[in-house]
């Protein structure tokens, strides 16, 4: 008895399971599906090159700080947030 | 010897002399940009910028400052364009150097690979990750969230016009319908609010 009663629930899980997978399969495919993974697509593609503008931006600042020409920090854009050169 | 190896010869010296001279023509402006006058710096506040040290060296025989413009009243002695053996010798500034330095083709590639390399590291990589997947279940749920709506009211509510053919729909009617073009629909900009009159024209 104990055996069938976990095999009826572990079946109604991986149904559950199952049928909750297709359904976004499914929704994937369609057109607001898509819609909606390109707009996940574009947030995701904005976030990276924030991430990788601050990367450059580090290492801007190492090279300068290598020159030791320059102290002063730099901002998003690669350019320098005070004009104050040594 | 046919015409036709004459035309195919001809083509090939004229195809030939074409090469020679656009090598030469890039030789020419390679030797151009040599020989151009250093750019100088556009900020306009760079002399008052200037450290203000005194000259390293003396000026030594051979060697003569002269001055650019109306600079040589605003430049610092040991910045001053001077001759050198019949060579003019400028002393570049720290933005010049700064400049310069990042121009240098090798230091963008290595700023660019430590961008890459920052940006796809393993925190930055989740990140990415877990905003796209948080911005896609988002729009989902959203639409879900206004078919649902949109189907409940029109379950609940009196008949209504298409708007797509302009005939009376009765409750319930047309509800799958509707829910299906509800969620294959745009998204709002704002949710509806649930005491519409039932008309679809508020979720699309």
């Amino acid at each position: 008895m104990n055996g069938r009663l976990a095999w009826f629930v572990a079946g109604t899980a991986a149904g559950v399971y199952s049928t909750l997978k297709a359904r976004r399969a499914v929704y994937r495919m369609t057109p607001p599906g898509m819609a909606d993974q390109a707009n996940a697509l574009v947030s995701g593609a904005r976030e990276f090159g924030a991430q990788m503008r601050a990367g450059m931006s580090v290492r801007q600042a190492e090279v300068a700080a290598d020159l030791e020409l320059f102290d002063g920090p730099l901002d998003q854009t690669g350019d320098y947030t005070d004009k104050e050169y040594r | 010897m046919s015409s036709q190896n004459i035309m195919v010869v001809a083509v090939i010296v004229a195809v030939a002399i074409a090469v020679v001279a656009l090598l030469v023509a890039l030789l020419a402006v390679r030797r151009l940009r040599q020989f151009s006058p250093p750019r100088l710096s556009s900020d306009a506040a760079w002399p008052e910028t200037m450290p203000q040290t005194q000259p390293s060296h003396a000026t030594g025989e051979g060697e003569r400052a002269i001055a650019i413009g109306d600079q040589s009243a605003q430049v610092p002695a040991a910045l001053q364009a001077r001759v050198v053996e019949g060579r003019v010798v400028m002393t570049p500034t720290s933005r010049q150097i700064v400049d310069a330095t990042m121009g240098r083709p090798l230091i963008k590639a290595s700023i660019l690979a430590h961008g890459l390399a920052h940006a796809l590291r393993p925190e930055s990589r989740d990140r990415i990750r877990a905003l796209m997947r948080r911005e896609y279940n988002r729009s989902r749920n959203q639409r879900r969230r206004v078919a649902r709506q949109a189907a409940r009211t029109h379950t609940t509510s009196a008949p209504t016009i298409d708007p797509r053919t302009g005939s009376a729909t009765k409750p319930g009617r047309h509800a799958a319908t509707v829910d299906a073009h509800a969620w294959l629909g745009e998204l709002p900009q704002r949710p509806s609010s649930p005491g519409a009159s039932g008309r679809l024209e508020g979720n699309r």
